[in-house]
């Protein structure tokens, strides 16, 4: 589903990404796993398009991506959950859920349903303004408003973190399932405490290099 | 005592040079550097306030205030002297600006644009409605007299220019001494992030309103400097073209160092007078063309050319 | 043991939602108190209730006996109460020694005002920067803009700067979050290290147990705006409510696995 072939990406002229590959089917949870610094939101940022790589191919579903611009992107499927969540604080969360929506110009209502479903706790904040959330209401908030547009590939930029144990691993098992109807997915983490047991494969960057660890998924 | 870092010491190497050039300085251009440098003056105080993260539209009421105040002196203080209209002119814009700012450093952004834009047009409805001062006419102003010195002469030619130049190199020297200082510190980190300033104990606030008055200041310098100079003054200082020019310069300028706003303050003046010279139906046209250059192709300023990229951490 | 802060009833609503519903807590002087809970309990809202940033409802708070309710976060930093942020609050065109620079500057232009300060006759704030860039490990970021910085180092920053006032007590939003598995114990060591020696009172905010089992004496447990459980760690950790809505599942709290 995607494929990342060869990319460099700079930041004024400071190397982030250097010859990156990676790829992600269809029904696969990847783990993006490194430590601070090390280029995971940079990786990230580059594939949904507000970064262009210096060189190197991005494809989608076979498509390749270079020159579509980012709201073409996420129209083609793409859900991202920034690490910094990026809610409108004047709108509800219904209404951030349905951001995509309205851009797109859709009724996705059915799609809201289904999201309320696996997230109960986003369901029960659907009025509450963006501004009288919590830091991780916030961040379920930005998950589904992923969900709301990540038809074919999911972004999360460390989903887990500032979250509460108890809901870190409802999260887990959403995103779970969420791999095994068929949704390829990415998340980046700093540890493997809470994925470890979901991954399918990790792939690890350290300054901005990615190597494949072995495949790990198991019961 | 401190050794002179360097930006002091190139500061006082341009003092030197441009005095000792002067004697070379055909009249026109030592008018020309005279009222560059006063207008210097009003865009350093607001490249002072673009650092602390606001943009004011209405520095023509301090530059209006220091003309009409050093064109007054005579009248209300029986005064002749150049030096004291140029100090009168700044006291009184720095005490309206005290007074003022206590409402004023209360806003940002466009609130803050349009107060300030709408005080100087009040000034500007209150000079047009007194005849006492010439209403839209003005009034012509002069002195008699510099530091004491009589102004006849030598000293008629260079005094304003000498008096132009230590202003400047005074008020640029001082600006970046304060910049450095610890007080200064907290204009950028008030632009960068008001509530970790409170969070520090530090009133945001008073540094606001502080910066507000030395703005004031210098616009009042500014316009005294100016008002002598061209020897007259009259309502258009305080109309809201006239501050959308000083905005003007502290753009073409940049933001980055206190010389900047009167080096682009003489380029203006050089660019005005040569498109005028030479397309005198669309001289604005030039002006403007050049500017959308200068913020397309050089977006932080003719000073950006000569800055290096500060670098970060591998 | 007199209680260096305490809240009485402590109580912030906005329209219908509840924030905070009448917390009552006594914090002893030099303890390490660990805040838990899920989302929305309440936690932040304690941190800004007590620091001033918002204005309670209802109820009180007590800084070493003094009614501190409805002050300014200015008046109550200058009193002795700091705080780091969940997203660091950083000056992003400063470079990193600026910015310790700038609270150091401020508490030397206005030392009288400071209930303590780091800055002691003889020392220039300059030197206390220095000083703290040292003991921070932050002397390679030294003269980088902080827009520059990775996360990890950006929280750090975010906590050295709280400390530029030696407040008596520091509270940390989620010291933790956003840095990496192996450096989440350095940052807790070098922190409460820092400010062990001058009989600090640190509260922080936490969603890492295994981070508030190791550092804190004392864990208070939010849920819905109300303190559900209140004690040693341990004891907190078992409490049923404090299960079922913050850590989760009957097992002990996981160990945590490092990445290499």
């Amino acid at each position: 589903m995607l494929n990342v072939a060869g990319i460099d990406v700079s930041i004024q002229s400071v190397r982030i990404l250097r010859d990156v590959s990676l790829s992600v089917r269809k029904g696969q949870l990847a783990g993006l796993i490194g430590r601070n610094g090390a280029g995971k939101t940079t990786l990230m940022r580059t594939i949904v398009g507000a970064l262009a790589p210096g060189r190197g191919q991005i494809e989608l579903d076979g498509r390749p991506l270079s020159g579509v611009p980012s709201h073409a992107r996420t129209r083609m499927g793409i859900g991202y959950m920034p690490e910094d969540r990026r809610i409108v604080p004047q709108l509800t969360v219904e209404e951030n859920v349905l951001l995509p929506a309205w851009a797109a110009g859709e009724d996705r209502r059915e799609r809201l349903a289904r999201i309320y479903a696996l997230i109960p706790e986003v369901a029960a904040l659907k009025d509450r303004k963006g501004l009288q959330l919590s830091g991780g209401q916030q961040k379920l908030t930005a998950l589904a408003r992923a969900l709301m547009c990540g038809t074919k590939l999911l972004l999360l930029d460390e989903p887990f973190e500032g979250v509460a144990p108890v809901l870190a691993q409802r999260l887990a098992e959403v995103v779970a399932l969420l791999r095994d109807e068929g949704l390829a997915v990415m998340l980046s983490e700093s540890d493997l405490s809470h994925s470890r047991r979901l991954l399918d494969v990790v792939f690890r960057i350290d300054r901005g290099e990615v190597t494949r660890a072995a495949e790990e998924r198991g019961p | 005592m401190k050794p002179l870092d360097r930006t002091v010491r190139r500061l006082g190497i341009a003092l030197v040079a441009l005095l000792a050039i002067s004697p070379l300085l055909p009249d026109w251009a030592l008018f020309l550097v005279t009222v560059s440098l006063a207008k210097g003056l009003v865009a350093l105080g607001l490249v002072l306030l673009m650092r602390t993260g606001l943009v004011s539209f209405g520095q023509g009421l301090y530059y209006a205030l220091g003309a009409y105040t050093a064109g007054m002196a005579p009248r209300f203080f029986g005064a002749q002297d150049a030096l004291f209209m140029v100090l009168a002119g700044t006291a009184s814009a720095a005490m309206v600006c005290a007074v003022l700012g206590l409402l004023i450093a209360r806003y940002r952004a466009i609130f803050f644009a349009m107060l300030s834009l709408a005080f100087s047009m009040i000034l500007y409805g209150l000079l047009v409605k007194s005849p006492a001062l010439g209403s839209t006419d003005g009034f012509n102003a002069g002195a008699q007299t510099v530091a004491g010195l009589p102004l006849t002469g030598m000293v008629a030619r260079y005094a304003l220019y000498v008096l132009a130049l230590l202003c400047a190199f005074a008020s640029a020297a001082l600006l970046h001494r304060y910049l450095a200082s610890h007080l200064g510190r907290l204009t950028p980190a008030v632009r960068d992030n008001e509530l970790r300033v409170e969070y520090m104990g530090a009133s945001v606030r008073n540094v606001v309103h502080l910066n507000l008055v030395l703005a004031s200041a210098l616009a009042g310098a500014g316009g005294a400097i100016a008002a002598l100079a061209v020897g007259h003054v009259d309502p258009e200082t305080a109309y809201w073209t006239t501050s959308g020019e000083f905005v003007f310069v502290a753009i073409l300028s940049g933001t980055g160092n206190v010389a900047a706003p009167f080096v682009g303050a003489v380029l203006l003046e050089l660019l005005r007078n040569f498109a005028y010279a030479h397309a005198p139906n669309t001289w604005q046209l030039v002006v403007g063309g050049v500017m959308l250059l200068v913020i397309l192709f050089l977006p932080e300023g003719l000073w950006s050319l000569f800055r290096r990229r500060r670098p970060g951490t591998a | 043991m007199a209680a260096i802060l305490e809240t009485t009833d402590l109580t912030k609503t906005f329209g219908a939602v509840t924030a905070a519903a009448g917390i009552s807590v006594a914090i002893g002087e030099d303890t390490v108190v660990g805040l838990i809970g899920g989302n929305g309990a309440g936690k932040t809202t304690f941190v800004n209730l007590v620091t001033g940033y918002l204005e309670p409802t209802l109820g009180t708070v007590r800084f070493a006996g003094t009614d501190i309710t409805g002050l300014t976060p200015r008046r109550i930093t200058r009193m002795g109460i700091c705080r780091s942020f969940q997203i660091p609050q950083v000056f992003e065109s400063l470079s990193t020694r600026d910015n310790l620079l700038v609270g150091l500057g401020i508490v030397s232009l206005a030392r009288r005002s400071f209930a303590r300060s780091t800055v002691v006759p003889g020392r220039t704030p300059e030197d206390a920067a220095d000083e703290m860039l040292t003991r921070f490990h932050l002397e390679k970021w030294r003269d980088a803009v902080a827009s520059v910085l990775p996360e990890g180092i950006r929280k750090l920053l975010d906590i050295a700067m709280a400390l530029a006032v030696k407040p008596r007590i520091l509270l940390l939003d989620e010291p933790t979050s956003g840095v990496s598995a192996d450096e989440k114990f350095e940052l807790m060591d070098l922190v409460l290290g820092a400010v062990r020696a001058d009989r600090v009172t640190v509260l922080f905010v936490e969603h890492d147990m295994e981070i508030v089992r190791r550092y804190t004496q004392r864990v208070l447990a939010f849920y819905e705006g109300r303190v559900i459980a209140d004690g040693v760690p341990a004891d907190v950790f078992d409490h049923p409510e404090v299960r079922r809505y913050v850590v989760g599942g009957g097992a002990v709290v996981p160990a945590r696995e490092r990445s290499c």
